[in-house]
């Protein structure tokens, strides 16, 4: 069943970079078009590490989650106060630069050419254990005082800012978290398919992963996860269709936001239904957080 | 708000239900097939996998390639098929992604167990199959430009379950033209022109401006370009002034046809050496073709006798010209027909061995007598037929052989 | 044959000789190129920034209009053997067409709901690529090229040379900016799209039929794609992935001042100027590399945009 894992795997590579759009998109509202080239940087500096020294998994996860925040953090600093299409402007030419350089250098990179003989390390239960962390941090970060701050910046910037929300601080924070997760799905796409080249990481990945997260719902964590599943088998399931199975991919997500404008799950997440179900078992009013 | 949850919830369903759906109904229909196999003999029919770029930006060659294959089955198959069994051909496409193909080439291994895999042209398409082809060790046929594709190039080791076929990779493809330029014709001085982006047309260059200063001559001048772009006129400006004798261009045929347009446009004839994507439909697409001087390599004569019937199949089945990636395909499928039958069996280990070492003289269309070479699992001194086209008028000159 | 080393590797910047004869007419013929190549960004970029100032959204279906567009005029004048204005003609008809189509299926029930403008966004992406995917799968197997419309594919003005197809698309976008500011200032049409573009619920208010001008706009836009996607396919060649160039239209109009229409001609020009210009000074290999860095900074010195004003967008 080695197809199976393969294609799951494979998911779990993608599920990582999708939650870090959620992080951005969903969370803050920030439009990031160039997001696959933090993941094309994560892939590369495992690649380029992991065929010239023989190191742990661990260093190159850490080496690449570095290396993302460090990019995110020079192209955020300059565009992140600029309105909303501007970041998208200049993180869609950030990753065309970025595979511009990849195919210059290719001394250290390989150019074109790519780069070939990672071993394989990632493994389906690695990547499980990574994703699930990634869900974990997420999650966190989404109750914790930043990530109500990014909600508050994402409704109304303007009121965010008169509540003392410092909202270039806030964005900025999370375009280089985010740049970090997504970095890090690349270093699990490098460990999995043991070959990367420039060209996988266009805008057309970026993209979908926009459109994953808004299917899923653009409130809900539990949303942009379960859509992230669902586009991944989708194309496996639909292979038989060969070059159709695109074409019905788009009539979902075209669906989905015309008459689900809030996405499949809405505002709902999976955790929240634990938590109906022991309040109608209790049948205790509810009480708000802050009274607790 | 009640209506739109239902909507939510009715959709979820219906698209994990088509999911077990489809998922169920594979599961039923693969046990079937190799039941099939296995009981009603296994000498019914041989499954042979395809994984190719049916979509996405490569999807002309793709296209190309897999019709090639599935003419040559069908042929195959009203000549009685193989070992007396019948051949079926599954492709997948890949929408030119190398996760996509991995996960394509597990289903065929272990999903449709198929014996063999025939996948495209792209590099970056069977680089990504190396490590794969290992673990689940079903031989693959593609036509990779990258020598590192099938050899381990620091070990010197092929890798066993990859194979190069019917066409000499980049690097034997450089050094065919550029012997041939030197030897026959008086052009000396090289303008190099490559696609930094496109991995056919960084090794392609690289190779021939090695071969090229090896044999005494001057390379002027490196231009490059990028995937979308739409203006080489600048490029061309600085070939010209910097004295070419000629444009080494091993590019798309949607690039050379800019290229060619906007050469002839600002009055720049430098003849164009090496492009293999400069056979037809080329010269049929640009606007003035009796500008275009040129030599290039392709693995067969289109106009031949010997693609004169595979031309006609094509026509028939799709009403349009085969090109010679539709050739490529269809003598991969001759090739691996050729190693089943010495192999005696659809069993992939024996298919792999039969590939490596049985491949000897085999006559197809790139070649009479085709050799696979053990060593590094490419075609032993596959020559190419070179091409010349004088002022739009396309000839060729025949097979040619380096050294 | 001999032995190679794989690692031998293209000098990664290569510094090319001073060229002979360079001298002020070469950056003469330079500019005519880049400005050649810019007008090509400039009609793309009308079209888009024309949707952009009245709904806020980037419209990424645009480059998937230009594209069937583009194919539509092939299949016309080879299929047809219709000359060059009756295609022309034709085709801006069906890029209106499937614009408005594209209206209907893609924003119009988005737009209605007042849903998140991102949503218009992604619903435009995703139909961006599905004609772009259609045209895939219906002429996959082969390239094709319009027939030759000109007896001259290019003219000599003095020592320069013009191609015919980029002078027409120059001259064609020139016409449609004067058009367009005609209809936009001076028709009753133009007031309720630029009313619209300011406050779309006072405009319904006041009685006018939003859907309606909206449709009207779509039209206008998809006329323009229509046009530039034939345009691109004589000029260029005729291939799927040309919907990408829709970047460079985005990218042209965010320069010029998104919204902004005769911003979004200047906005196209000073990309392509600046793109032939890059590739002369530090090759083509680098050139994404210095766009990406003038386009940040030109957006801090000056993130109005080149004719320094926004249609306002509303927080």
């Amino acid at each position: 069943m080695s197809y199976y894992i393969t294609v799951l795997t494979s998911i779990t590579v993608d599920l990582v970079a999708i939650l870090s759009m959620y992080l951005l998109l969903g969370l803050t509202g920030i439009f990031s078009m160039g997001q696959a080239s933090f993941m094309c940087i994560g892939a590369y500096v495992t690649g380029m590490i992991a065929t010239r020294a023989d190191v742990p998994m661990g260093v190159c996860l850490v080496l690449s989650i570095l290396a993302g925040m460090i990019c995110a953090l020079f192209v955020g600093m300059p565009c992140i106060k600029l309105r909303r299409d501007y970041i998208a402007l200049v993180t869609l030419g950030f990753g065309e630069a970025i595979v511009a350089l990849l195919n210059n250098m290719n001394n250290i990179t390989g150019g074109a050419l790519g780069i070939t003989g990672i071993p394989r390390k990632i493994n389906l239960y690695w990547g499980l254990l990574i994703l699930i962390l990634t869900i974990l941090f997420v999650v966190n970060f989404k109750n914790s005082k930043f990530g109500r701050q990014c909600i508050a910046v994402k409704n109304d910037e303007i009121s965010a800012a008169a509540m003392g929300i410092n909202v270039a601080r806030v964005k900025l924070l999370v375009f280089v978290i985010a740049g970090g997760i997504t970095a890090m799905s690349g270093c699990l796409l490098a460990y999995s398919t043991t070959y990367v080249e420039p060209l996988a990481f266009g805008v057309n990945r970026t993209i979908n992963w926009i459109s994953t997260v808004f299917v899923g719902g653009i409130n809900s964590l539990s949303g942009s996860t379960v859509s992230g599943l669902i586009f991944g088998i989708l194309p496996e399931a639909l292979r038989f269709s060969s070059s159709g199975r695109i074409i019905l991919q788009c009539l979902i997500v075209i669906l989905v936001v015309n008459f689900l404008p809030q996405g499949l799950f809405g505002e709902n997440e999976v955790g929240d239904i634990f938590k109906k179900i022991k309040r109608k078992l209790t049948k205790k009013p509810t009480v708000w957080e802050g009274e607790k | 708000m009640e209506m739109r949850k239902l909507l939510a919830i009715f959709i979820i369903v219906l698209m994990v239900a088509s999911l077990v759906g489809c998922g169920s109904s594979n599961n039923e229909a693969t046990p079937q097939e190799t039941t099939e196999t296995t009981e009603a003999g296994e000498e019914d029919v041989i499954l042979i996998g395809g994984v190719n770029d049916l979509s996405a930006d490569r999807s002309v060659l793709g296209n190309a390639i897999n019709r090639g294959v599935e003419l040559a089955v069908k042929e195959i198959n009203e000549a009685g098929g193989i070992l007396g069994k019948k051949v079926v051909y599954k492709v997948y496409d890949n929408r030119n992604d190398a996760q996509e193909t991995i996960n394509a080439y597990t289903r065929l291994c272990n999903v449709d167990n198929v014996s063999a895999v025939i996948t495209s042209d792209a590099s970056s398409i069977c680089m990504a199959l190396i490590e794969v082809s290992g673990v689940e060790k079903i031989p693959v046929l593609g036509m990779p430009s990258d020598p590192r594709a099938t050899m381990n190039v620091a070990t010197g080791e092929p890798y066993p379950y990859m194979f190069l076929v019917s066409q000499p990779n980049a690097v034997a493809q450089a050094n065919i033209i550029a012997h041939y330029v030197n030897e026959n014709t008086d052009l000396k001085k090289a303008a190099v022109f490559y696609d930094q982006s496109n991995a056919y047309s960084v090794a392609n260059s690289e190779a021939f401006i090695e071969f090229w200063k090896e044999l005494g001559n001057e390379v002027t001048i490196i231009e490059t370009c990028n995937k979308n772009d739409q203006d080489y006129k600048t490029q061309l400006y600085k070939m010209k002034d910097a004295g070419a004798e000629f444009i080494y261009c091993p590019i798309t045929t949607t690039q050379l046809v800019l290229l060619a347009n906007q050469a002839s446009q600002n009055g720049i004839g430098l003849p164009y050496v090496g492009a293999m994507d400069m056979a037809d439909p080329f010269l049929s697409l640009i606007n003035n073709p009796e500008d275009v001087n040129a030599y290039f390599q392709a693995v067969a004569d289109m106009k031949s006798e010997r693609v004169a019937k595979l031309n006609a199949a094509y026509r028939e089945a799709y009403g349009e010209d085969a090109t010679v990636k539709s050739v490529n395909g269809y003598d991969a499928m001759y090739i691996l027909k050729a190693a089943i039958e010495a192999a005696g069996s659809a069993d992939p280990e024996a298919i792999r061995d039969a590939l490596e070492n049985k491949i000897q003289n085999l006559k197809i269309l790139v070649s009479d007598n085709y050799t696979m070479d053990p060593k590094t699992h490419a075609p032993k001194d596959l020559g190419m037929v070179i091409c010349k086209i004088t002022n739009g008028k396309l000839e060729t000159i025949g097979y040619y052989e380096a050294n | 044959m001999p032995a190679i080393s794989l690692y031998y590797r293209l000098p990664a910047l290569h510094s090319y000789k001073r060229l002979k004869g360079e001298s002020h007419m070469y950056y003469i013929q330079l500019l005519i190129n880049g400005i050649s190549l810019g007008s090509v960004y400039s009609v793309i970029a009308i079209g888009f920034t024309l949707i952009f100032s009245i709904l806020k959204f980037s419209n990424f279906s645009h480059g998937g209009v230009m594209v069937v567009s583009a194919y539509f005029g092939y299949v016309l004048s080879t299929k047809l053997n219709l000359g060059f204005f009756p295609t022309l003609l034709m085709v801006s008809v069906f890029g209106a067409l499937v614009a408005v189509v594209v209206q209907y299926i893609g924003f119009d029930r988005i737009r209605k709901s007042d849903g998140n403008v991102m949503l218009l966004f992604v619903s435009s992406a995703t139909l961006g690529t599905l004609l772009q995917n259609i045209i895939v799968i219906t002429f996959s197997s082969t390239y094709y090229s319009y027939p030759k419309f000109f007896t001259t594919s290019f003219v000599k003005i003095g020592n320069f040379t013009v191609g015919v197809t980029d002078l027409m698309m120059l001259v064609f976008s020139t016409i449609c900016i004067v058009v367009l500011m005609y209809v936009l200032y001076k028709t009753r049409l133009g007031i309720s799209i630029r009313a619209l573009s300011m406050d779309a619920n006072t405009t319904q208010l006041m009685g006018i039929n939003a859907s309606f001008v909206i449709a009207v706009t779509f039209m206008i836009s998809g006329c323009l794609a229509g046009v530039a996607g034939m345009f691109l396919g004589i000029s260029y060649s005729l291939y799927p992935q040309l919907n990408a160039l829709v970047f460079k239209g985005m990218i042209a109009s965010i320069l010029g001042g998104l919204g902004n229409i005769s911003g979004a001609l200047y906005g196209g020009l000073l990309l392509g100027v600046a793109e032939v210009f890059l590739t002369n000074f530090v090759g083509a290999s680098l050139m994404p590399v210095f766009t990406f860095l003038f386009s940040i900074i030109f957006l801090l010195v000056r993130p109005q945009g080149i004719s320094g004003k926004f249609t306002l967008e509303k927080v």
